[in-house]
């Protein structure tokens, strides 16, 4: 499971998801809000938090469809 | 080239730089690249196992894949075969590309790994077409050398979108292209040393200026990744870019990334825009970040290949030239007459909807029912009708002032907002709903408002996510007792649209 700072983060590019709802690790993040435009914004916040950098090749949408998808694809630069 | 003369084919376009630079590269993906000589050869062999699994000539080819080296090598095989390309988007929704596919009359799909889960979904759903894998080597017999074409066959396929949720598909002819094409290399320099960036999805028509422009020079195409807005300056300097070409979102972008500072780009030798108004500010802005750089507003619907209009910028006269904030879009291209049509159906001299007919027309939708009301007759020709009011300049330039119907543009993508709000109302429990739009630091999103059972938003995007492109979702969805009325007893647009933006 994933730390405090990447669920503030991550919560801060979900317009959809409703105060207090949980996130879960399949939770479907197109359908909370995250568009092509915000998930830049969201790598931005990623890489600055955890001083790291994504590859290109990291940027398929499946690494960026839930919350798990996205930390273990986090884990794997750390 | 083998004995290739069909000079109007638009496959004819990478042959010249594939003779001017066999071993250079004509697409890089990442650390993917591939050669003119490779990407030739690769689409020969596509190609010839296209033509295996028809048994003849393709009408039409689909290509259902990413922005990867792959899907360029599909686009070219479908040229190759002497077909209709209709590039489509794997990320679109399920049941609109099946909608595509059939509208197109496609015989065959080429597909990487992401489109062939989608096509084995539709091919369920009763639509079942033949697919070849673009990421597996083909097998069969490659071709010697592209099929011959016709000038009035028709070169790739493009859907718009339509008022009821159904695509509109816009037929584009190798004579079309020709014409097109034999302008653009008129009006740039470009070389073999240029590299293209590649912003736009494969199923925009402004993907095939990138394509096209490179592959005639001998020039490479750069697909480039969401990673590369976080820092562009540092993308073009790494790639050597020398052309670039995008949304004004693409502006909006970089600006709010601390990207845009004078001088921050200086690979660049030329900065195109399209697909949206570019606001004169953004123009000055990215012209002082590009200073080596010609930047142009250039426009066109989908309709008229490509672009068909074109404004050079120049930072001493075009800020005079803006209307409403908004850089001209300049003047009509050679070949091509115009004519602006006022409310009331007469022809004006100074302002009115633009109205095109020249050798970059469409034939006609793919679907004749979708012509209706969309061209005009006179003069014994037909006239597209762009739907966009445009003012002459006092030099004779164009300048766009806005949309005559409810037609909007979300990044570049057109969409009719009774699209939206008809995906929206077919949601349960959703009894009625108005979209609009609303600009957030230069860019334009999308607002819905409804009546009728108050629903978690992400149920809602859930749900039009499956008719809906996602470059079209909604960025919020409000619930409405119900909804305001003007003094004709309509819905207030104008009043949701001020509420949408926080004014109200």
């Amino acid at each position: 499971m994933w730390d405090e700072r990447f669920e503030t983060i991550l919560r801060k590019h979900l317009p959809f998801l409703p105060d207090g709802a949980q996130l879960t690790e399949g939770s479907d993040l197109r359908d909370l809000g995250l568009d092509s435009l915000s998930m830049v914004d969201l790598l931005a916040s990623l890489e600055s938090t955890y001083q790291v950098r994504f590859r290109d090749d990291m940027l398929s949408l499946g690494n960026f469809a839930t919350p798990g998808a996205l930390w273990a694809t986090l884990s794997s630069v750390t | 080239m083998t004995g290739v003369t069909d000079d109007h084919a638009l496959y004819a376009r990478f042959l010249r730089g594939l003779a001017l630079a066999p071993d250079r590269p004509a697409v890089r993906d990442g650390d993917r690249v591939l050669t003119y000589a490779e990407l030739h050869e690769h689409a020969l062999r596509l190609a010839g196992a296209l033509l295996d699994v028809v048994g003849a000539r393709p009408k039409a080819v689909g290509v259902l894949a990413g922005k990867s080296v792959e899907s360029y090598a599909g686009i070219l095989a479908g040229l190759y075969s002497g077909a209709a390309v209709a590039p489509l988007h794997p990320d679109f929704p399920v049941e609109r590309t099946r909608r595509m596919l059939t509208a197109a009359d496609v015989s065959v799909v080429l597909g990487d790994a992401h489109g062939r889960r989608m096509l084995d979904e539709i091919a369920a759903s009763g639509t079942d077409i033949p697919v070849i894998g673009l990421d597996r080597p083909a097998a069969g017999t490659a071709l010697d050398a592209p099929l011959p074409v016709a000038p009035t066959d028709i070169a790739y396929l493009l859907f718009t979108s339509g008022s009821t949720g159904r695509p509109k598909g816009v037929p584009i002819t190798h004579a079309s292209t020709a014409h097109y094409f034999r302008l653009m290399d008129e009006r740039y320099d470009f070389g073999p040393d240029d590299v293209f960036s590649q912003t736009f999805d494969l199923n925009f028509d402004c993907a095939m200026f990138d394509m096209f422009c490179a592959w005639g020079a001998g020039a490479s195409v750069h697909p480039v990744p969401a990673t590369a807005y976080l820092d562009l300056p540092a993308f073009l300097a790494e790639r050597r870019m020398t052309v670039w070409f995008s949304t004004p979102s693409g502006i909006v972008l970089v600006r709010k990334r601390g990207g845009l500072t004078p001088g921050s780009m200086p690979t660049l030798r030329w900065s195109l825009f399209a697909g949206e108004a570019l606001r004169g500010d953004d123009a000055a802005d990215w012209q002082a970040a590009a200073p080596g750089s010609t930047l142009e507003n250039i426009y066109g619907p989908t309709e008229l290949t490509i672009t068909v209009t074109g404004h050079r910028w120049s930072p001493e006269t075009s800020p005079g030239l803006c209307v409403n904030g908004l850089a001209p879009i300049g003047t009509v291209h050679e070949g091509h007459d115009w004519l602006l049509r006022t409310a009331d159906g007469e022809h004006s001299d100074t302002e009115g909807e633009l109205c095109i007919t020249g050798p970059q027309l469409t034939s006609g939708y793919l679907d004749p029912d979708d012509n209706e009301g969309r061209f005009l007759h006179h003069d014994s020709r037909g006239w597209y009708r762009t739907g966009d009011r445009v003012r002459v300049l006092p030099n004779g330039e164009l300048v766009y002032l806005g949309r005559l119907d409810s037609q909007v543009q979300v990044q570049g993508w057109r969409v009719e907002l009774a699209e939206i709000e008809h995906a929206l109302r077919s949601c349960p429990g959703v009894q009625d709903a108005v979209a609009v739009t609303r600009t957030v630091e230069g860019t334009t999103e999308l607002v819905t408002f409804y009546t009728g059972v108050p629903t978690q938003q992400a149920e809602l995007a859930g749900r039009l996510r499956r008719v809906l492109p996602s470059g079209l979702l909604p960025r919020e969805y409000r619930h409405v007792e119900d909804f305001p009325l003007n003094s004709n007893r309509k819905v207030d647009r104008a009043r949701l649209a001020r509420e949408a933006a926080g004014i109200d």
